[in-house]
């Protein structure tokens, strides 16, 4: 090889080390910033004035006279929409009511004469009698298919199709009763045989029976498409009524988008567009995404549609707001609506604990290490399994819990804060044994030299000369352990965690469990019924816990710095 | 150190037993309380392979937990223990992520060491700290939400490129080499010139060819064995770089001073001579990597897809995977309702495993590492 190629492979080498550097730094960025970009949107955002109404009816927020009038506004406008919507639900046709009305009247009319003419004719086989009802029921229906299809669409056109189609069900009902009747007629009865009646009767309803179901049909599959429509609106909106209101069970159906991002997507996604079932040419029915101004061409769910798009703002009231209770409200309806307070407390709870069981363990063992232990195969040993305590996997350690201090100990009955607690203590605790001992060893040995020669005792030494010189570089260590035990998560799903609840009081952490952030934000990610709709929940969990872990490393970092200026 | 002479020096005769008995029962409550962790070790052993013995104790049972691969634990009339997809998972999740982190841990380690000056170092070393603090369950977040539809919307694309910046430099070093090679034997510089040519063709072709078809890749799940990898690979990234930093730098000055003047490039010293001699500390740093890779929980069980098949070629890493970790989180939730059922022994079969092969490794990683520090 020669000088120049060598040069090459240097140079090329040194560039690929800087490029895998700047590698890592860009896969730090791309971590961070989506979650703090995105994360600070879960509390800083457009809303709407739903926010607002939400707040006040929900977590008893005193509103301003402004917010008051913002949620007016919005309202009269919503109300608009709302009325046309219900407006819509119950508009008759009644014109296309008349022509079938009518229809069935007439054919009934027509029934008595035909029926006695073929009654009076001389006695027929019972076949034969069959074919002559059939023939009666069409020369008495013929045209009323085209009809019903007539007044169907008249119907669909005038924007009554939910009413019409209740109102061809009645009709058919009704068929069916007249013909019980006409048959069941005592002149009828003294004439033929209770068969032949039942036959006759089927012949009669048979035939417009099935017509008004197929133009049912058509119209149950247009009023499906608008109850879609309804529900993307009521998503979008908020129901149309305070009855709609009180019958929904789930507080997300009580309520119409409260942020603007949220309410866009809706608007793009279950307004704009709806799914409906579609007929193919093998008679398969499937679903189908079509644009709702598409499907509901001329009709007046367009003129709803476009107010919807028209007076969008007007409708949501979209302003800015700082939403604090994201931090201190509760959540609803599975994070739907309101906070995260409970998993910041539950976060807390189990930090400070696991802290204030391993903190004072780790410092006395760091002590025995570095200022009593001989050097002997017991210490060494004893290091070791702090070294082997830290390569446990993190999963072995709840697993431990729930059998050891769970199911063994019965240091509670089932899941609770403490032994939540106690299993992150043990996982830290190595962590913090290590680094206290590192501390305690940098502590010059003629500090410990000039006290014992000042004539204090060994345990005195410690308290008052080595511990205070350790102690901010200890501090680091705690701190940066505290970090980790407050991202922890595989030790807690056996020992403390609960997906819901409420904070708990400082004297239910013997006994209940508690939501906690990395255990609820597993569980908004990968089990949330409606994960769509809770990202910037999502990203506000993670943002806060990345916020507490995050600036407890940069206080070590800090004490840390201060120390090497020393 | 030496307690009586002080001891005497202070105190009379009759506060001098006194003391000598406080003395003793402190040390004895100090020691006590630093063999907490030893305790920790023995009972989690005891209870850990104690819970697991129900199910070990059967051979039968033995028997298909490694070698079937048919997972049926919760079934009431005829489970299934088989969990040999689930140590595939594990291994396949393990191997793909070190052959990420390691390389790209031990560059960027010998980038701070050796290449960079020691202040910019000093200015990275707290994103090493931030990606080390980053807890687990953010990084399964990001790679749920954030690089799961990526993958699976532009994976090829993805893939591709990935493959194509790291092929096409590198052909481009060899091909100069080659034909600065040339030149050495009196060759013209038009004939070293279109040798260089030649070969970086003759290099990229394959490299493009296998671009182009990772580009028209189409991934069916965002959640799968590469996706876990990926981010376990930048979350064991940390582990690496500052263990194998620590080793590099502990390496003399004088041996690279030597290297250096007799004539060596800086390349050539870091390979010849700073890598060899930190070899049983990066060797640590890997194991170390190695061991976060599979003790890891959150992330391979939001991010490998949980399947329960092995791979269709084993090799295909786009596949959805689940691992021993992901198991015992995902099932013993459901498990420990009915403490003592076949499923829960079987979970700590499991987990049993688990912790022996972090005991073995870490004993490995004590052995290399005691090596180094008896040289």
């Amino acid at each position: 090889m020669n000088d120049r190629s060598r040069k090459i492979i240097d140079s090329s080498f040194s560039k690929l080390a800087k490029i895998s550097l700047a590698l890592m730094c860009a896969a730090v960025a791309a971590f961070t910033l989506p979650i703090i970009i995105k994360g600070a949107g879960a509390f800083l955002f457009t809303a709407t004035s739903e926010h607002e109404k939400i707040l006040e009816e929900n977590f008893g927020a005193d509103l301003s006279d402004g917010q008051k009038e913002r949620i007016k506004r919005g309202e009269i406008q919503k109300e608009k929409i709302f009325s046309e919507i219900l407006e819509l639900e119950n508009r008759k046709s009644l014109e296309a009511q008349k022509i079938i009305t009518d229809e069935i009247d007439a054919a009934f009319a027509k029934l008595q004469k035909q029926t006695d003419s073929v009654l009076s004719a001389a006695k027929l086989t019972s076949s034969k009698r069959r074919k002559a009802f059939a023939d009666i029921s069409t020369s008495i229906w013929g045209d009323f298919a085209s009809r019903v299809k007539e007044a169907t669409q008249m119907a669909e056109k005038n924007g009554a199709a939910v009413s019409f189609e209740k109102f061809l069900e009645k009709c058919s009902e009704d068929v069916t009763e007249r013909a019980k009747q006409y048959s069941g007629s005592k002149a009828l009865k003294a004439q033929i045989k209770p068969v032949a009646r039942a036959a006759l009767r089927r012949s009669i309803c048979q035939l417009p029976n099935s017509e008004l179901e197929l133009s049912r049909k058509r119209l149950s599959e247009i009023n499906a498409a608008y109850f879609t429509f309804k529900s993307g609106v009521n998503k979008l909106l908020g129901p149309v009524d305070a009855k709609q209101k009180a019958s929904e069970k789930l507080p997300r159906n009580k309520y119409g988008q409260s942020r603007m991002d949220m309410a866009r997507k809706v608007f793009e996604e279950s307004v704009c567009k709806i799914r409906v079932i579609a007929t193919d040419k093998n008679g398969h029915s499937t679903f189908q995404s079509v644009q709702t101004k598409e499907y509901f061409k001329g009709t007046p769910v367009e003129k709803i549609f476009d107010e919807i798009e028209e007076n969008f703002d007007a409708l949501m009231q979209p302003h800015f707001v700082f939403y604090g209770g994201f931090f201190t409200n509760d959540p609803v309806d599975s994070n739907l609506l309101g906070g995260i307070f409970p998993m910041i407390v539950g976060t807390f709870y189990l930090t400070l604990g696991s802290m204030l069981i391993a903190a004072p363990l780790g410092i006395i063992a760091a002590i025995y290490f570095s200022e009593y232990a001989k050097p002997s195969k017991i210490t060494s040993a004893l290091k070791m399994c702090v070294g082997t305590l830290a390569g446990v996997p993190s999963i072995v350690f709840g697993l431990f819990g729930l059998a050891f201090l769970i199911d063994t100990l019965k240091i509670s009955d089932g899941k609770s804060v403490i032994a939540g607690s106690a299993t992150l203590a043990l996982l830290i605790l190595p962590t913090i044994v290590q680094s206290c001992a590192e501390s305690l060893k940098s502590v010059p040995q003629t500090y410990r030299e000039a006290s014992l020669g000042l004539g204090a005792g060994k345990w005195y030494t410690i308290c008052t000369v080595i511990l205070p010189a350790a102690l901010p570089s200890m501090l680091t260590g705690i701190i940066i352990s505290m970090g980790r035990a407050a991202g922890e998560t595989a030790p807690i799903i056996f020992t403390a965690a609960t997906s819901t609840g409420v904070a708990l009081g400082l004297s239910q952490i013997f006994t209940n469990p508690t939501p906690a952030l990395p255990w609820n934000i597993y569980n908004i990610c990968s089990e949330h019924e409606a994960a769509e709709m809770v990202e910037h929940v999502q990203y506000g969990m993670v943002f806060t816990l990345m916020g507490i872990v995050l600036s407890l490393n940069l206080v070590a970092i800090i004490i840390r710095a201060k120390l090497q200026r020393r | 150190m030496n307690n009586e002479h002080e001891k005497s020096l202070i105190l009379g005769e009759a506060g001098n037993m006194g003391r000598a008995v406080a003395g003793w029962l402190g040390r004895a409550v100090l020691f006590s309380i630093t063999a907490i962790p030893t305790l920790a070790i023995v009972f989690m052993i005891i209870f850990i392979a104690g819970e697991a013995l129900p199910f070990f104790e059967n051979l039968k049972n033995v028997k298909e937990f490694f070698t079937s691969t048919n997972w049926a634990p919760s079934s009431a009339d005829n489970p299934h223990f088989g969990a040999l997809s689930i140590f595939y998972g594990t291994a396949m999740v393990t191997i793909v992520s070190c052959a990420v982190a390691v390389p790209l841990g031990i560059l960027v380690s010998v980038c701070l060491s050796e290449i960079v000056s020691a202040r910019a170092a000093r200015i990275f070393k707290p994103v090493i700290e931030l990606l080390a603090a980053i807890p687990s369950v953010v990084y399964g977040f990001f790679a749920i939400v954030v690089f799961a539809p990526l993958l699976q919307n532009s994976g090829g694309a993805l893939i591709g490129g990935t493959i194509a910046l790291l092929g096409i430099p590198l052909c481009l070093v060899a091909s100069l080499c080659a034909g600065e090679s040339l030149k050495g034997d009196n060759a013209t510089s038009i004939k070293s010139v279109s040798v260089s040519a030649a070969v970086f063709l003759l290099l990229c072709i394959p490299v493009l060819l296998l671009a182009r078809d990772a580009l028209s890749l189409q991934i069916s799940s965002g959640t799968n064995a590469l996706n876990a990898s990926i981010i376990l690979a930048i979350m064991a990234l940390p582990t690496i770089v500052s263990i194998s930093q620590d080793a590099l730098s502990s390496v003399g000055r004088d041996m690279r001073e030597g290297s250096l003047a007799l004539g060596a490039t800086k390349t050539e010293t870091i390979f010849k001579v700073v890598i060899p001699c930190a070899k049983s500390g990066i060797a640590v740093a890997v194991i170390l990597g190695l061991m976060r890779v599979v003790g890891e929980t959150m992330v391979v069980w939001m991010a490998s897809g949980n399947s329960l098949k092995i791979p269709e070629p084993f090799y295909n890493v786009l596949e959805p995977v689940r691992t021993m970790t992901a198991t015992i989180a995902g099932e013993m939730g459901e498990a420990d309702q009915s403490t003592g059922s076949a499923r829960y022994h079987v979970l700590f079969a499991m987990s049993t495993c688990l912790l022996f092969l972090a005991l073995l490794m870490n004993a490995a990683g004590r052995y290399i590492g005691g090596n180094k520090s008896r040289k």
